[in-house]
């Protein structure tokens, strides 16, 4: 066994987006949520609507309930249903676990032993040689093979009914007893059928029914938008926005309706609540459902998440709803009614793309802006970033970004998520909460926090990472004794610092803030990402403040110490004067 | 007796950067707990334990794994790791199955990759224990 707690294996684990920032999902929701299944075998036509229902959510619905409670839906799955269910709920890491199936034997045995074997027997041959593998080994009577036996080996076999033909089922006593169980009812069920699986299974060739019947489960996986590791990788190589964008212009002045008002609340969770209220065709709201959930299928092998994991596949749903709505919403200019259209006639990948790309773009201006100010590392960020590295790139951002910027950091590890994500930020204790991007809202939050960023390291100065912690320092001591243009020297300046009384030291803070905004206005062309944003700029200058606050924090700490404490936050600009 | 965290095969500070590697690949279902991990060694025996805390222990939850190393041709780092690496497994089983997915809690007989091994685990709510062991003091 691989270390699992390796250095790769954790970059592995960032890459695929889910599991590398934390945030909570909501309950699952769509095609992925659990549906009362007897209720829906409780009305007419009960069973053909169930037959419809894909598989991922009749295996979430019967896991929920357990399928030993599940009798009656059971019964009624079709058999390519129960085939596609087995595709999902018995495999791991592309190989068949068998022993993931004893829990179906009980579960069909107790509705009966005939349907046990039914369903067993419907299967494809593969399925059925697969499960039974390596597990049984067949002897005549009266054969070298059975007469070299001994008598305690002979007491372990058991006997076909003309006991001419003995068989032995291999593995541990729960392998041994559930085989048995399922021999039994496919024997007493269809006693030739029983003669003829004996002999398959036990001259099978080791995994070769599995190597083949992975190949049918992939094709059928395809079918329901699991897609191959290169297919799910071009859903995040950025999209050309124009013609798009263009086309649903057109659209929206035509409607000519008031744009409305931004909000937080997830964009896509409107317009199905729009089409549910609009008493959309049955059909038609379960297509949009479905083209949600095969969204999230694909996103599966990019995101390291395998078919099986209803878990991991509703985080993905629910993070490919948020970027599908954020895309909705921005085609749509905020209509909910318009939104519907977008999704129907443009379908939930196109508008993933969407949502993506414009996260793309805040990706670009975030990494435009810092190397204009000289910040070199932004260049390898960039690097990995385009080579689809998400898990090296939050590695690089652990490493080299966070000692640098403390919580500020988190919005820029939320950007470069694979699943961009927004922080909340404003919380001054415990562990940083992201939420999903899943409206326009959200996305200027995060551009808000974004040029904060960039405006801090404006104020410094710019320049590479490193010192560029103590240039903050050394600009929050200058605006502290209030010199910030003179050149007096830094030790002077500390020993000024520290000789402040606390109510000067508290109206020196209440100050800064102005002194702040004054500089940042000055810079604006270095730092801002657009010009002309009116209102959002006070978000801008509300993060700078708040982050900020982390350098003032420990300064003031300092102070508290001594000389060198202080010297030591801004050593970098002593060394330089020095120099 | 068993020894706790004091063998030269698995040092305290691997053991360290094994919790915090758990503590980041889980980090979206902690809410405020961590991992602690344990090894020993008891007369050829391995032993391990990670448990799942929070800071008012009102969650605590052993998992703890135990293998004849010889016997099972492992040296005693490998076994070690061997049983980290499982217990790591049923750990994202467990966080990603809505934390429904128990180990009995007397020893259970395992196999993975040819290796016989025993698991064991219990979530216990120590707070409420002290609580309780408290009152019977004023009881008595």
């Amino acid at each position: 066994m691989g270390s699992r707690l390796s250095k790769d294996q954790l970059t592995s684990v960032r890459d695929g987006g889910t599991k590398s920032l934390f945030w909570r999902s909501n309950p699952p929701s769509g095609f992925l949520a659990e549906v009362d299944l007897d209720a829906i075998l409780a009305v007419e036509g009960g069973k053909k609507v169930l037959q419809a229902l894909p598989p991922q959510t009749v295996l979430v619905s019967l896991r929920a309930k357990g399928l030993l409670e599940s009798q009656a839906a059971l019964a009624a799955l079709s058999g390519e249903q129960f085939t596609r269910i087995l595709d999902l709920d018995l495999w791991r890491d592309d190989r068949l676990v068998p022993e993931r199936f004893y829990e179906w034997i009980e579960a069909y045995e107790a509705v009966s032993q005939a349907e046990l074997s039914r369903r067993f027997i419907e299967l494809e041959e593969e399925y059925q040689l697969a499960i039974l593998s390596s597990r049984v080994k067949v002897f005549a009577i009266e054969t070298e093979e059975y007469d070299q036996l001994s008598d305690q080996e002979k007491d372990q076999l058991n006997p076909m009914p003309c006991q001419k033909v003995w068989y032995q089922i291999l593995g541990d006593e729960r392998d041994q007893m559930m085989i048995e169980r399922l021999f039994q009812a496919v024997r007493e069920d269809r006693l030739s059928y029983a003669y003829s699986l004996l002999s398959h299974a036990a001259y099978q060739i080791p995994q070769e029914a599995e190597f083949l019947l992975n190949q049918f489960r992939t094709a059928r996986l395809e079918e329901e938008g699991f897609v191959s590791d290169e297919e799910a990788a071009q859903i995040f190589l950025p999209f050309n926005l124009e013609p798009i964008s263009l086309k649903w212009i057109a659209r929206r002045s035509q409607s000519n309706k008031a744009v409305q008002e931004a909000s937080s609340e997830a964009f896509l969770a409107r317009v199905l609540n729009f089409a549910h209220g609009k008493q959309l065709d049955q059909d038609a709201v379960y297509q949009l459902h479905l083209s949600l959930l095969q969204l999230a299928n694909t996103l599966c092998s990019a995101s390291g998440i395998e078919a099986c994991d209803t878990k991991g596949l509703h985080a993905l749903l629910e993070q490919a709803q948020g970027l599908a709505g954020l895309g909705i919403e921005y085609l749509s200019g905020g209509d909910v009614e318009l939104g519907l259209s977008v999704l129907e006639e443009e379908g939930a990948k196109v508008c993933f793309s969407v949502g993506l790309s414009l996260v793309h773009g805040l990706r670009l201006r975030f990494v435009e802006r810092l190397l204009g100010m000289k910040v070199g590392e932004a260049q390898e960020l960039f690097r990995l970033y385009r080579s689809n590295r998400f898990g090296a790139l939050q590695d690089l951002l652990s490493d080299q970004w966070e000692p640098v910027f403390g919580r500020s950091f988190e919005c820029i590890r939320g950007l470069f998520n694979r699943y961009p994500m927004c922080p909340m930020l404003m919380v001054e204790e415990g562990p940083i909460e992201f939420f999903p991007l899943l409206s326009l809202q959200r996305l200027r939050d995060l551009k808000s926090y974004l040029e904060a960023v960039c405006g801090v390291v404006s104020l410094a100065g710019g320049g590479g990472l490193s010192g560029l912690s103590q240039k903050i320092s050394r600009l929050l001591l200058k605006l502290l004794v209030s010199k910030p243009e003179d050149s007096e020297s830094f030790k002077q300046m500390i020993k000024e610092f520290i000789a402040l009384e606390p109510a000067q030291v508290s109206s020196r803070i209440q100050g800064l803030e102005e002194k702040v905004r004054t500089l940042l206005e000055h810079k604006r062309s270095e730092w801002g990402f657009s010009e002309d944003r009116g209102q959002e700029l006070e978000a801008t200058y509300l993060g700078v403040r708040f982050f900020l606050n982390e350098w003032l924090v420990g300064l003031l700490e300092a102070r508290k110490h001594s000389f060198e404490s202080v010297q030591a936050l801004v050593a970098m600009a002593t060394k330089e004067e020095s120099e | 007796m068993k020894e706790v965290n004091e063998m030269s095969w698995v040092n305290e500070d691997e053991i360290l950067e094994l919790s915090k590697a758990m503590a980041t690949k889980y980090q979206i279902y902690l809410q405020g707990r961590w991992f602690d991990i344990e090894c020993a060694q008891d007369q050829g025996a391995i032993y391990v334990t990670t448990t799942l805390r929070n800071k008012d222990e009102s969650f605590v939850y052993p998992v703890e794994a135990r293998v004849l190393a010889q016997e099972e041709g492992l040296k005693a780092r490998e076994a070690a790791l061997f049983l980290v690496d499982y217990i790591d497994a049923y750990f994202e089983d467990y966080l990603g199955c809505g934390e429904e997915l128990y180990l009995p809690i007397d020893w259970q007989n395992m196999n993975y990759d040819a290796v016989s091994f025993q698991m064991r685990g219990q979530i216990l709510n120590l707070k409420v224990e002290r609580m309780a062991d408290r009152l019977l003091e004023v009881v008595e």
